[in-house]
Parts: C-alpha cells; sequence; structure tokens
C-alpha cells in the first residue's frame, strides 16, 4: 500500500478545481472548461472503480488506511475504507461526471464557478465516505454544506437566498451539536481516531448524550422528519445538477454517518433510541408521502418522495438487521440513481418549457417518446417495481424491520402503496393524457448527452435490480461484522 | 427448452419495443407472435412430458438476491402446477397476440402494443414458474405493471389512464399484504424457498404470534396475508374495483390479462401454497366466503350492465369467485380446472366481444346493438360456444368444472360448504341469466344503433377468427378431456404429485343425483326465460327494473364501493396530504423552526438595536447597570 | 544596565514618536515620509522585540513592576504587526478622504506604545498609565475627520464614557491598594486574604474597566457608535488592536494576583463572555451598516475570547491567545476588502451596496466570502480551528 489511493480520490477534484480558477471561463473558452473538469471526474471515477477492484471483499477490516499526522497528538489525517463506504465513493465518483455532462443549457453565466463548486464539493463527499478521524470526518461533512449553498445561493431559482439560508442554518444547527459531541469523546476517550474507538468503546453512561447530538446533525441532512423542511424548498430553488448532487450524494452523509458512527460507536444508546427512529421514520414515510400526492410542483413531489425514501433508510439502519442493514445501503445507492434522475428528468423539460408545475405539462408522450420512456422507468424504479433496484432496497429493509417489529413494518409498507400512488399520478399528468398547451408541441426530444446521462442512470438502476449482487457481495462482511461487534457491545455494556 | 419458454417472449418484448420503429410494424408483429407461439409449443411439450414422464425440475438461472439468511434465486420450477399454468399463459396469450394483429391494425402503436404483450407473457411465466416467494412477488408486480401499461395503453383517454392506475394501486394494496406475508414467512422460517418452507410449515402448526395487538396462529396469519395478495390481483369482493374500470384498454388485453391468465395468478398462489392452507382451517373458511361473495356479487352487477366487456368483466370476477371458493373447500384440483377451462371460455368471449365491437366500430353498449346474428354469423356462433361452456351447459368444459367446484363444496360437508354450494347453484343460474342477455341483446331483437347503418357491420377478418376458432375447440373439448387427469376421478393417476398438498385426501363420494342435474336444468331454463326477458318482452324486464328501482341503482352503481372507496380513502388521504403540507409543514414545523427563529431573531436584533438609542447617559447608565448587577452578584453568592 | 536593554523595543519607539512628531512640526507635507518611517519604525521595533525574547525566561524588572516572557512578547508583537498592517492598508483610504495628516500615523504609534506597556506591565500603576496612554491616543483618532459630525461624535462618546470607566478602573486600583498594601501584582498575590469584600469589588471595578476596554457586553454600548462614526481604518484599528492589549491584561490581572480566587471572577467572566456572543450575534443579524455589523460581531468574538480566558486554565489561555491572533488576520482580511471597494468614490457602508458585487469583482466576492465562512467559523476555515480549539 505505497501509493496514496484515497488521498488521490479526496484531492483530484479540489486539483481540477484548481485548474479550473485560473482558467477563467468566458464564452469562448466555455468548453474547454467543461472539458477539464469532466476529465477531472472521469479520471476520480476510473481510479474508484479501480479501487473497488482492488478491494478485498472478504474481510471487515479497513483498507487502504493513510493515518498522517496533522495536529500533533490531537488529529490525524486518517482516512481508510471498508465495504460500505467504497459504494458511496463510487456513487460519488459515478454521479459527478454526469451532473458535469448535465450543465449544459441549464447554468448560462459563470459556468467556471459553478463546475468548481461542484468538483470541490465531490472533494468533500469522498473525504466524508473515507474519513477515520471524527474530526476529519466532521470537517469534510461541514464544509460540504458551502459549495452547496453556494450552488443554491447563486445559480438558484428566485427564492435561492432564502432557500440558501435555510438550508445552510437548519444544518448548520445541528453540525454544532455534532462538534460539541465529538470534542467531548476526545476528552472521554483520548482519541477522535474511529478504529481506535470502535475497539475502546465508549463509557454506555456518555452514550445517550453523544448519540442525541450525531442524531439531530444527521437528522437534519437525512433529513428526518420533522427537520426535513429545508430539503423541498433547496431542492426546487437549486439548478438540476444542485438538485442531483443533493439527493444523490448530500443526503447519503447522513445515512452513512450512522451506520458508521451512531451504530459503531454507541451500541447502547443507539438500542435505546431505537424506537425513536422508527417513529420518526414511519412519520416520515407515511407523512411526507401524503404531502407529495399533494404537490402542484414537480420538483417539491421528488423532494418530498426523497423524505419518504430516506425513511426507508433510517428505518432499515436500526432494525440492525443484515436484511435491514444492507437494504438501507442498497437504497440509498438506489436512490441516489433514480433521485437523480428524477431531478434530471425534471430538469429536461424544464429548460425546454422553463415551468416546473405539474399542470403546465400534459400529453406530452407523443412528442417526447424517448424521454417519456426513461421517465417512465425511473418512475417506476422510485415506486419500488421489482426489477428496479429501488425494490431490492425496499423490500430487504421491510424484511429487516419485520424482523424487529411488526407494527413498524406494517405501517411502513403503506408507505409503499401511497409511493406507487404519487408517482404514477405524477407520471399520468406530465406524460399522459391529452396536449394541454400548444406550446408544448415545440419540444424536442432528448439530445444526445441527455439521453446519455439518463441511460448511464438507467443501466444500472436496471442491473442492480435483476443482480444487486455484485453490491451486497461489496457490504456483506463489513455488515455481518458491524452487527456482530454492535451485539457483542451492547452484551457487554 | 424450459428456459426458452420464459426467455423468447422477453427477447420478442425487447425486440418489438426497442427496434420496433426499425423493423417495422408488420415485422414486429409477426416476430412476438411467432416467438410466443414457439414458446406455446415447447410449453406443451413440457406439459407432455410432465404427464407421461412425471417430469420434474428446479433450474436455477442465475442468484438474485443473497442478504444474510435470505438467499434468492431466478429460478424456473417445473412440475405438474407450473406446467399448466405455462400452457394456459403461453396458449391463450400466443393466440391472442395474433389476433391482435387484426384487431389493432388501425392502431399507430403496434410495436409497442406487441411489445407490453410479451413482455407481460414474460412476467406471467416468471410468476408460474417461480421457485420462491421473492420472484412470484417479481412476476406479481411485473404482470401489474403490464396491466398498467395496457390498460392505459390509449394514453389520449383520460378514463384510461385512471383506470390504469387504479388498477395498480388496487394491486398494490393487495401486495402490501402479500409482501407481509412474505415477510412473516421469512421471519419464521429464514427463507423464501417453497419447498423448505412447505417443510418446515409443520413444526409451526401450534405457534402462535401477537401481530398488531392480536393473538393469532402463524399459519392463520400467513394464510390471510397472502390471501389478501390474491385477492387484489383476482378481483375479489373489496378488492376487485379495479377489474371492470381495466375495460378500458384494448379488447385482446382484456382477454389475456383480465380474463385468463393475470386475475387467475391469485388462484395460482392459493393452490402452490396448498401445503400452507391446508392446515388453516380459518384461512380456508375466508376463502370460500369471499370467494362464493365475490362469485354472487359480480353476477348481480353483470345482470344489468350495459357495456359488453364490463358485463364479461363481472362475469369473469365471478368466475375468479368460483376458483377461490374451490380452493376454499379444499379442492385445489378443482379450481386449478375451472381456472384451466375458464381461461379458454372467458378469452373466447373476450375476443368474440371484441369482434363485434370491431363490427360496431367501437361500439360498446349492449343497447345500441341488437339484429344481427346474421351478418356476423362466425362470431355469433363462436359467441355461443363461449356463452353456453360459461353457463355450464351439459359437455362443454365449464359444465365439468364448475359442476365440480358445487358438488366438492357440497362434499365438504360443513356449513361453509352448503352455504357456498347454495351460492353457487344461485350463482350459476344467475350467469346464465345475464350471458344470455348478453347474447339476445347483441345479435337478437332489432338493430339499435343509430350512428352506423346496419349494412355497414362486417365479420372480423379470418386473423382475428383463427384464434377465436382454437379457442372454442378448447371451450368445447378442454372440460371433457381434461376431466380424468385434473380430477383424477377413482385416484388412477396421480397428476398433481406433491405441487398440490391434501392433508386428508378428498372425498370420493358423490353427491345426491338431484343434486348433480340441478344445475344443468337450471342453466338450461335460463335460455328461454332470457330469452323471453330480453328479446321477446322487453318492458317486462323494464318494469322489473321499474318496480325494484332502489335495487336496480345499487346494481347499476355496482353496490356503490368506488363511491365508498372515494369517501374512505381517496378524498381524505388527499385532504390529509393537503393539511399535513399547508399547516404542518408550513406553518408549524417552518413557522416555530426556521422562520419562527429568525424572525424571532431579527425581532430581538431590532429591540437591542432600539437599545442603542445614541445617548452618552444611556450607555453610562447601562454600564454602571451592569456594574452593579456584577457586584450584587458576587455580594449574594 | 540589562533592564534597559529589555525595554529597549518601548524605549526606542517613544524617541521614535518624538522625533516624528519634530519632523512633522517642522517638515511641511511630510505626512507621506511620516507615514513610510512609522512603517518602518514599526517593523525595527518588533523585530527588537523578537530578538530580545529569544532565549530568554520570564524576567521582571523595575521593582517587579514591568514583566517580560514569552507571552508578552508575543502580544507584543502581535500588536506591532497588526498596527503595522493597519497603516499599510489605510493611506489609500486617507488619502480619499482627504485625511492624510502626519497626526495619523504618530498617534497610532502612540497608541502601540501604550499598549506595549500595558502588555507588559506587572503593576496596576504602570497599568493604568499605559492604558491611558492608548486610549488618549485613541480618542483623537477617533474623531480624525473631525469635519464630519458623525466622527467627532464617536470620539466624543469614547471619551466620556472611557473616563466613566477609567473611574470604575482606578477605584478599584485603590481599593485592592487599600486592602493589600500594594499595587505590584506578585505582592497583592502573597498578600491575598480572600474573604475580604473589598477585595472582590476590587476585582469587579477593575473588570468592569477591562470590560469596557474591549467592548464586552454589557459594557460595548459605546462600540457600535463609535465603530460606526470614526473613519474605517480607524474602526479597523479599534476592533484589533486594543482589544490584543487588553486581553493580555486580562489575563495576567486575573491569573497573577487572582488565581485563587477563581471562584469569584470565573463566573463574572462567563456571564460576560455568553452574554457577548449571543447579543453580539443576535444584535448582528438585524444590521444594515457594514460598521456596525462588524462592531457587533467583534463584540461575539470577544465573547469567545474571554470563554478561554475562563477557563482558568493553560490551554485555556493558549485557545484564546491563538483566537485573538486568528481574529485579527481575519478582520484584517475583511477591511482590506472594505477598504477596497468604493463607488463613486464612496465607500460601501451599507449591506446593500454589497449586492451584485459578484459581478464586478468576482475575485474579491469570493475572498469575502471565505474571511465571512471563517467568522462565522465553519470549517474547514482558520476561524473554525479556534473554535475547536476552545473546547
Amino acid at each position: 500500500m505505497n501509493f496514496p489511493i484515497l488521498s488521490s480520490l479526496i484531492l483530484l477534484p479540489a486539483v481540477g478545481a484548481l485548474f479550473l480558477f485560473f482558467t477563467r471561463s468566458n464564452k469562448e473558452n466555455n468548453i474547454t472548461v467543461k472539458y477539464v473538469a469532466l476529465f477531472t471526474s472521469l479520471v476520480n471515477f476510473f481510479l474508484s472503480v479501480y479501487l473497488w477492484i482492488l478491494f478485498d471483499q472478504s474481510t471487515s477490516e479497513f483498507q487502504f488506511v493513510e493515518d498522517r499526522v496533522w495536529i500533533k497528538d490531537l488529529i490525524n489525517y486518517k482516512v481508510g475504507i471498508d465495504g460500505i463506504s467504497i459504494l458511496f465513493i463510487i456513487l460519488t465518483t459515478f454521479i459527478t461526471p454526469l451532473c458535469i455532462i448535465s450543465v449544459n443549457n441549464s447554468i448560462k453565466n459563470r459556468l467556471s464557478e459553478f463546475l468548481i463548486a461542484i468538483l470541490i464539493m465531490e472533494s468533500f463527499m469522498i473525504g466524508v465516505f473515507c474519513s477515520l478521524d471524527l474530526v476529519v470526518f466532521y470537517l469534510f461533512f461541514e464544509a460540504g454544506l458551502i459549495p452547496m449553498f453556494l450552488i443554491i445561493g447563486i445559480w438558484g431559482g428566485t427564492r435561492r437566498v432564502y432557500s440558501a439560508f435555510k438550508f445552510f442554518l437548519f444544518t448548520l444547527l445541528g453540525s454544532v451539536l455534532m462538534l460539541i459531541a465529538i470534542i467531548s469523546i476526545y476528552w472521554i476517550s483520548g482519541t477522535t481516531d474511529v478504529v481506535q474507538l470502535y475497539e475502546l468503546g465508549i463509557d454506555a453512561k456518555y452514550q445517550n448524550l453523544l448519540w442525541l447530538a450525531f442524531f439531530s446533525s444527521f437528522a437534519v441532512k437525512t433529513p428526518m422528519w420533522p427537520v426535513h423542511t429545508w430539503l423541498p424548498d433547496a431542492h426546487v430553488e437549486a439548478p438540476t445538477a444542485g438538485s442531483v448532487l443533493l439527493a444523490a450524494i448530500l443526503l447519503k452523509m447522513a445515512g452513512y454517518g450512522f451506520i458508521r458512527f451512531s451504530l459503531g460507536l454507541f451500541p447502547v444508546a443507539s438500542e435505546i433510541f431505537t424506537p425513536l427512529i422508527y417513529t420518526l421514520s414511519v412519520i416520515a414515510i407515511i407523512f411526507t408521502s401524503l404531502i407529495a400526492l399533494m404537490q402542484e410542483d414537480m420538483k417539491k413531489l421528488i423532494a418530498y418522495s426523497s423524505v419518504a425514501h430516506m425513511g426507508f433508510v433510517t428505518l432499515g439502519i436500526f432494525t440492525i438487521q443484515q436484511q435491514g442493514l444492507e437494504g438501507s445501503i442498497l437504497q440509498m445507492i438506489s436512490h441516489g440513481l433514480v433521485a437523480a434522475a428524477l431531478f434530471l428528468c425534471v430538469g429536461v423539460v424544464y429548460d425546454r418549457m422553463h415551468s416546473r408545475l405539474i399542470n403546465t405539462y400534459g400529453g406530452i408522450v407523443s412528442i417526447i417518446p424517448k424521454y417519456s420512456v426513461l421517465f417512465m422507468l425511473f418512475t417506476l424504479a422510485a415506486l419500488g417495481l421489482p426489477g428496479t433496484s429501488g425494490f431490492v432496497g425496499e423490500f430487504l429493509i421491510l424484511m429487516g424491520a419485520f424482523k424487529d417489529n411488526f407494527l413498524v413494518a406494517v405501517i411502513a409498507s403503506l408507505g409503499v402503496i401511497i409511493g406507487a400512488a404519487y408517482m404514477l399520478w405524477l407520471y399520468k399528468r406530465v406524460v399522459f393524457g391529452k396536449l394541454v398547451n400548444s406550446d408544448l408541441k415545440q419540444m424536442v426530444d432528448l439530445n444526445k448527452s441527455e439521453l446519455f446521462i439518463l441511460s448511464c442512470l438507467a443501466v444500472p438502476t436496471l442491473f442492480f435490480g435483476f443482480y444487486p449482487e455484485p453490491l451486497i457481495n461489496t457490504i456483506e462482511v463489513s455488515i455481518s461484522n458491524l452487527i456482530k461487534v454492535y451485539n457483542f457491545n451492547l452484551i457487554s455494556n | 427448452m424450459e428456459i426458452s419458454i420464459i426467455a423468447l417472449p422477453l427477447i420478442a418484448s425487447i425486440i418489438s419495443g426497442f427496434f420496433g420503429k426499425f423493423i417495422g410494424d408488420r415485422n414486429s408483429e409477426i416476430v412476438t407472435s411467432f416467438l410466443v407461439t414457439i414458446s406455446a409449443i415447447l410449453s406443451a411439450i413440457v406439459l407432455y412430458e410432465v404427464i407421461i414422464n412425471q417430469y420434474q425440475d428446479n433450474i436455477v438461472i442465475a442468484k438474485w438476491i443473497s442478504s444474510g439468511s435470505l438467499d434468492v434465486n431466478w429460478s424456473m420450477k417445473i412440475d405438474p402446477l407450473s406446467a399448466v399454468m405455462l400452457v394456459v399463459v403461453t396458449s391463450v396469450s400466443s393466440l391472442v397476440h395474433i389476433y391482435s394483429i387484426g384487431y389493432m391494425s388501425h392502431d399507430p402503436h403496434k410495436p409497442r402494443f406487441m411489445a407490453y404483450l410479451s413482455l407481460f407473457t414474460f412476467a406471467m411465466l416468471m410468476l408460474v414458474t417461480s421457485d420462491n416467494f421473492i420472484q412470484l412477488f417479481f412476476g406479481w408486480e411485473g404482470v401489474g405493471l403490464c396491466s398498467y401499461f395496457l390498460i392505459g395503453f390509449w394514453f389520449k383517454k383520460d378514463t384510461a389512464n385512471s383506470a390504469a392506475i387504479k388498477a395498480f394501486l388496487v394491486n398494490r394494496v393487495g401486495d402490501f399484504g402479500f409482501a407481509l406475508g412474505i415477510f412473516l414467512i421469512f421471519y419464521l422460517f429464514g427463507t423464501v424457498n417453497y419447498t423448505e418452507v412447505f417443510e418446515l410449515i409443520p413444526t409451526i402448526v401450534d405457534k402462535n404470534l401477537l401481530f398488531l395487538g392480536i393473538n393469532i396462529n402463524a399459519i392463520d396469519l400467513i394464510c390471510l396475508l397472502l390471501f389478501v395478495g390474491a385477492m387484489g390481483k383476482s378481483a375479489q369482493i373489496l378488492l376487485h374495483t379495479w377489474l371492470p374500470d381495466a375495460m378500458e384498454g384494448p379488447t385482446p388485453v382484456s382477454a389475456l390479462i383480465h380474463a385468463a391468465t393475470m386475475v387467475t395468478a391469485g388462484v395460482f398462489l392459493v393452490v402452490r401454497c396448498s401445503p400452507i392452507y391446508e392446515y388453516s382451517e380459518l384461512a380456508l373458511n375466508v376463502i370460500t366466503i369471499v370467494g362464493m361473495s365475490t362469485a354472487f356479487f359480480a353476477a348481480t352487477v353483470a345482470l344489468v350492465q350495459t357495456d359488453i366487456k364490463k358485463i364479461i368483466a363481472y362475469s369473469t370476477c365471478s368466475q375468479l369467485g368460483y376458483m377461490f371458493f374451490a380452493a376454499g373447500v379444499g379442492a385445489y384440483n378443482v379450481a386449478m380446472f375451472h381456472l384451466f377451462t375458464h381461461a379458454f371460455f372467458k378469452a373466447l368471449l373476450f375476443l368474440g366481444s371484441g369482434s363485434v365491437i370491431h363490427a360496431f366500430k367501437d361500439e360498446q353498449n349492449i343497447n345500441k346493438m341488437g339484429g344481427v346474428w346474421k351478418k356476423l354469423p362466425y362470431t355469433y356462433t363462436l359467441m355461443i360456444i363461449g356463452t353456453l361452456a360459461l353457463t355450464g351447459f351439459p359437455f362443454l368444459s365449464g359444465f365439468y368444472s364448475k359442476d365440480a367446484i358445487i358438488e366438492f363444496a357440497y362434499l365438504r360437508g360443513n356449513t361453509t360448504g352448503y352455504y357456498a354450494a347454495g351460492i353457487g347453484i344461485i350463482t350459476a343460474f344467475l350467469t346464465s341469466i345475464y350471458s344470455w342477455r348478453l347474447i339476445f341483446k347483441t345479435f337478437h331483437g332489432d338493430y339499435n344503433n343509430k350512428n352506423i347503418k346496419i349494412e355497414e357491420t362486417h365479420e372480423s377478418p379470418l386473423v382475428m377468427l383463427i384464434p377465436l376458432i382454437f379457442l372454442s375447440i378448447g371451450a368445447i373439448f378442454a372440460g371433457y378431456t381434461f376431466k380424468e387427469l385434473f380430477l383424477g376421478y377413482g385416484g388412477i393417476n396421480n397428476f398433481w404429485q406433491e405441487s398440490i398438498f391434501f392433508l386428508e385426501p378428498l372425498s370420493t363420494d358423490h353427491p345426491p343425483f338431484w343434486f348433480l342435474v340441478l344445475t344443468p336444468i337450471l342453466v338450461i331454463l335460463s335460455i328461454p326465460v332470457a330469452y323471453y326477458l330480453f328479446v321477446k318482452n322487453k318492458n317486462l324486464s323494464n318494469q322489473i327494473a321499474n318496480v325494484n328501482k332502489p335495487l336496480y341503482q345499487f346494481l347499476i352503481n355496482k353496490w356503490y364501493f368506488d363511491e365508498l372507496y372515494d369517501v374512505l380513502f381517496v378524498i381524505p388521504s388527499k385532504k390529509i396530504g393537503l393539511f399535513l403540507w399547508k399547516f404542518f409543514d408550513i406553518k408549524i414545523i417552518d413557522g416555530f423552526g426556521p422562520d419562527g427563529i429568525s424572525s424571532f431573531i431579527k425581532k430581538c436584533s431590532l429591540k437591542a438595536n432600539k437599545f442603542q438609542s445614541g445617548f452618552i447617559y444611556q450607555y453610562a447608565f447601562v454600564m454602571l447597570l451592569g456594574f452593579s448587577a456584577l457586584l450584587t452578584f458576587l455580594i449574594v453568592k | 544596565m540589562i533592564n534597559l536593554a529589555l525595554v529597549f523595543p518601548e524605549i526606542f519607539l517613544s524617541l521614535s514618536i518624538m522625533f516624528l512628531l519634530i519632523l512633522g512640526a517642522f517638515k511641511k507635507n511630510s505626512s507621506k515620509l511620516i507615514q513610510n518611517i512609522s512603517l518602518i519604525i514599526l517593523l525595527i521595533t518588533s523585530v527588537i522585540t523578537l530578538n530580545e525574547t529569544l532565549g530568554i525566561q520570564e524576567t521582571l524588572l523595575f521593582n517587579s513592576s514591568v514583566v517580560i516572557d514569552y507571552l508578552s512578547s508575543f502580544m507584543k508583537i502581535v500588536t506591532l504587526l497588526a498596527a503595522f498592517l493597519v497603516l499599510v492598508i489605510s493611506s489609500n483610504y486617507l488619502k480619499t478622504l482627504k485625511i492624510f495628516k502626519i497626526e495619523y500615523p504618530i498617534l497610532i504609534l502612540s497608541s502601540v506604545l501604550g499598549m506595549m506597556i500595558m502588555i507588559s506591565s506587572n503593576d496596576l500603576i504602570v497599568f493604568y498609565m499605559g492604558l491611558e496612554l492608548q486610549s488618549l491616543a485613541l480618542y483623537v483618532l477617533a474623531t480624525f475627520n473631525r469635519d464630519q459630525l458623525k466622527s467627532s461624535e464617536a470620539g466624543l462618546k469614547y471619551f466620556v464614557l472611557s473616563a466613566l470607566s477609567s473611574g470604575l478602573l482606578l477605584y478599584g486600583c485603590s481599593l485592592i491598594y487599600g486592602f493589600t498594601g500594594s499595587t505590584n501584582f506578585n505582592i497583592i498575590a502573597n498578600q491575598l486574604n480572600s474573604n475580604e469584600y473589598a477585595i472582590t469589588f476590587g476585582i469587579v471595578f477593575i473588570l468592569v474597566g477591562l470590560a469596557f476596554k474591549i467592548s464586552a457586553v454589557p459594557f460595548h454600548m459605546w462600540a457600535p457608535d463609535v465603530y460606526e462614526g470614526s473613519p474605517t481604518s480607524v474602526t479597523l484599528f479599534f476592533t484589533m488592536v486594543p482589544k490584543i492589549a487588553a486581553l493580555t491584561v486580562f489575563i495576567r490581572f486575573l491569573y497573577v494576583p487572582f488565581l485563587n480566587l477563581i471562584d469569584q471572577w470565573q463566573m463574572i467572566l462567563i456571564f460576560l463572555s455568553i452574554a457577548s456572543m449571543v447579543f453580539g450575534a443576535i444584535a448582528a443579524i438585524g444590521q444594515t451598516n457594514l460598521k456596525r455589523l462588524i462592531a457587533y460581531s467583534s463584540i461575539g468574538h470577544v465573547g469567545y475570547t474571554l470563554a478561554g480566558v475562563a477557563t482558568g486554565s493553560n490551554d485555556g489561555i493558549q485557545s484564546s491567545v491563538i483566537y485573538i491572533t486568528i481574529y485579527i488576520i481575519m478582520n484584517l482580511g475583511l477591511f482590506s476588502c472594505l477598504l477596497m471597494m468604493k463607488r463613486n468614490n464612496k465607500y460601501f457602508e451599507n449591506i446593500e451596496d454589497l449586492s451584485g458585487l459578484s459581478k464586478n469583482h468576482p475575485l474579491m466576492s469570493l475572498s469575502l466570502l471565505v474571511i465571512l465562512f471563517s467568522l462565522a467559523g465553519i470549517p474547514p476555515l482558520a476561524g473554525f480551528f479556534c473554535k475547536v480549539l476552545y473546547f
């Protein structure tokens, strides 16, 4: 292990961003700028795939660990991955190039700054998923806010400032508590190194408060009910690529955090607070699904559906069952693909008609058939149809939940029905029916790059629906080890 | 070979769906029909093998999901049960494919239509050949999806779209129960494989569970949950509302999906799970009651409907009820037998009605037809055959299967059994009445259509008639030919082997003779009655309707189920959604959350700034105040 | 004679000030020259300070009334460098406002001299002397743009309130002297009898005086008005430099003589610190004037700094010192941005003026953004590290 592959993954996009910073964008070199960004992110993607190939699936140990002193005796820059992190890293590196391709039409001014923000964001996100030191994690976790804040605040819609601040305040409030918790952990255990903390364990009497502090941060980011209201606003105002990043990757940080830290570090507290998580998750699933049913704005609808889907994720994580946890991770990956695709689908029609309102559309299937087909596919994946990746995750989660608690599983399953209702209704109102508006006749079907992006998302959505084994194999050992350690800690405390 | 049965329709679907534009309409029709037909022939060979050589196999195609103890494969289980289903599905499907070439000849989206049909066939085959519950679920939702696509095929029609969504959602409600059933099975046994689950069933006979506050026997619970899924898919009462609406789709679809195959999946599920159901007296009784209620309810509604396809749809619903109560009284093989024969004559009726609709240029109201039996001789004959088979006219296929159901219900010997038998006979009579009403109103009497002249109605092309003829052969002879095989009178052959499980062997007694002849007599009697009511003396039927106005309204509004569900579920969930959004999210969470806090802080900030008046004496005063406060604090402390 | 060598920086500085005064009085239009010389002087002073510190343990001079140690040297150097940078940044601004006069650098130098004395003080009298020296210079600086009503008003307000606080402070000193018989910190420490109410009174009086200097709530009232009224370059000076000195005195005063009374003053400090953080943050939100906004934000930051002092531990002091250093760097950055921005020859004062900045000055808006994020304490920027260090 000589080549610091993880650090390269983290740094590469930042280097690309730096490069862009010095090539000012103007009308002439917009294309160049885009190619630079695209090239950087693609290299990163292939690097991460290479990482996956090198990755040893048979062990739950952290791999590719790099450990450097940052501030002596205090913080070590420590990164490393196990089966859980690697999938998220690949998701990140996979979505980013697609985002960069997608900015074609939507971003008119200051393209290079926009791309810088995206690349920096990629850096931070990868950092989040592979850091093995709480402080390093926290830094990356919070730093991810800044590019997102800028993306919404600068390139957003009309109410962008309100949304950006709402987003910022919500997430900041949660994170302050987490910071305090991290510092307390340092005082209690004398280290912020996650691996050491796993071994040392944290005294049960502190766990509750620490868990709550971490929870407050993760809950906002997930987002869980009732701190979800920033998400619809943020999505509505964010430009398409921003929405995609937000839905596909940013939301996954919290789920990852729950698995890595809440379960890993505070098993006793996790056990105590499981009912809380269940309650909130179930409320999220049912309430936000019902809310999604009534939305008039396509992006808002999908945003609310994201909340519901993430409700499934949190539910699955805290079942502490092999099925539930694996389902959660699959669901996160799948949601990353599907939500990204759905936001892109909205972006496609938005670029043409400049409206996100559902009633602007109707009967467009015969005008833009390719779009309709792909949109249908993602709609189906969003409602968890077997054969799409959405199904595997959702089904496993519910299976795990059922093992743990009948009532929760039953209510959560009801969400699946409502999920089908709002997605199909959305699709019907947008795509089917009579042509409501003669302007719609001018719409052109997907161009090559759009078709390419959506196909790139469609292929894994279907593939992992029929054959999720590559994903499951990657996480299997890590998850079972996590559960084993969890239960061991539970008993020994 | 076995795998190609499943693969061919999928390939056909992909070719037609993605490359339909390149190969042209006609070619995609030919390709899909051809491949599905091959698949049908192969299925027939498999069935032959199964009958002759007791061939059984379980082919694993690939791993699907393996998570912890959960291990699910893509697989293909060949046993007598799935072989029968294979034949039913592929043969009806191939006939419908061929029929569609004629029926959809004026439609601009032929390749898409053919692709959906083939895709449906694929999903249905996945469903019937699965060796575990999750692949079954895959097929289950897959057929639901195709049904959604096909009902909404004419996407410009708003009613079609709504009907499609309704079908999908009502099925989801059923699937909700089904999924819970699967979860429960996994929870109890740690596996979802049929063989393993069925082996483990006897070990938990006495196990009780506390489920949502109810203490219930585990097996009962499994059975009931699975049955909820079956109810959704097979349009049993309470979850039946989607089926009549589903007639918005093209008629071949109704024949294939909503008569012959998909809707029978529920029956298939119950029969497949006979090793579980056999241990649950409660669930069997529930199935019987639900089945007979549906049979009766649907028959009454069918009596007054005027849409030719809706009549047949309700008839399907009713026949499915028969199948369920056959399963409910433990006669799974009889249920399968009726499923088998029903597939033929119901598909025949649907395709025949399609032919009629075609002749009348998309007119579906039977009040606007009549007197054309001479103009449409083939269609007329074939419809008569279908009707005779459906009503159970002696020696046609329906006679054998339906009468067997009633007999077995009677032989069950308990209260529900007798009830079921009674209802079965009444329903058989009603079935006969509404079927003949349909025939008489459509083909006899005066010509009632004002839009097109009688001369313009025309017989369907050959490509549509040939599948009808094949089906009519099935409708006539399937009963007689396969009676011995399916029902195995005298125990001479054990066709079903382990695929159907009986805790106690079925009774081999015979019911009394009067009972045996009761149904056929009623059925035959009903023909002149219907003729009198609907041709000879129309006023009488109108008078009956007028006298019993409330009852008539009740029936014509389908027992007000749709309205009830609207009030109970649809409107409240919209209202709740709106409330949660506008009030809860915006007013409460945001109001007290970010917006509230920020406005609060802004207010504080304004106050703090007002405090800063600019006068020195005030500043000095505040300083001294602060100073004294600190001092006081220390002194007091 | 070693004693004198150790205070050489102060001696050098005072001599230079006198020299510059004479130079300014006799040479016309010498403002530019004096500005440059002052810059050089500041640099030289800091080099000398740095030089003498190396290899020196804590040393007491002049009957233990002056102390030289690492803390004092570090703080002095920070003060000097900050003053240097303020001078560099402000020259353009002063030119535009046409108040580029010889007095400006001289006043700054004198106040710096006062601060250096404060920082080194180990005796109440010496401390008070330094304090007054720097305050006097600051009064004048506040009114530097004397043709403007607001500037004069600011100076006056500052003067009056400052006099009040000085009075309190002196009263506290005399109380302490009365009860311990000495003004020397070390002797006070030895003589201390914690049961005396009067000592507590004395501490409170002195703390209030100091709190005024660093504008901690509730003794902050002058700050927004004065910050707003003074010329921006002076505001910059106000927000940073006096705070360094006052903080040092805070540390020395509380940790040398009164460490044993930590129970008494800790609560006060915690109160001051929390009140400042909260009030600063809340009041800042509603501001439209940039300088007032900065005033409130500096009040908030003072709160954080005090929190470090309040811990009563070495780590706390360390982090306080680091915090204030980073705070100074950030403030310098912020102001240099502000001072670079003008439209139609008018400097921005209101937040609305900033809108649309990113279009015209993208690079600057980016740096402004980074600084603001840092001030708000968002990782991974420096401001965050100071906050982390606290805990």
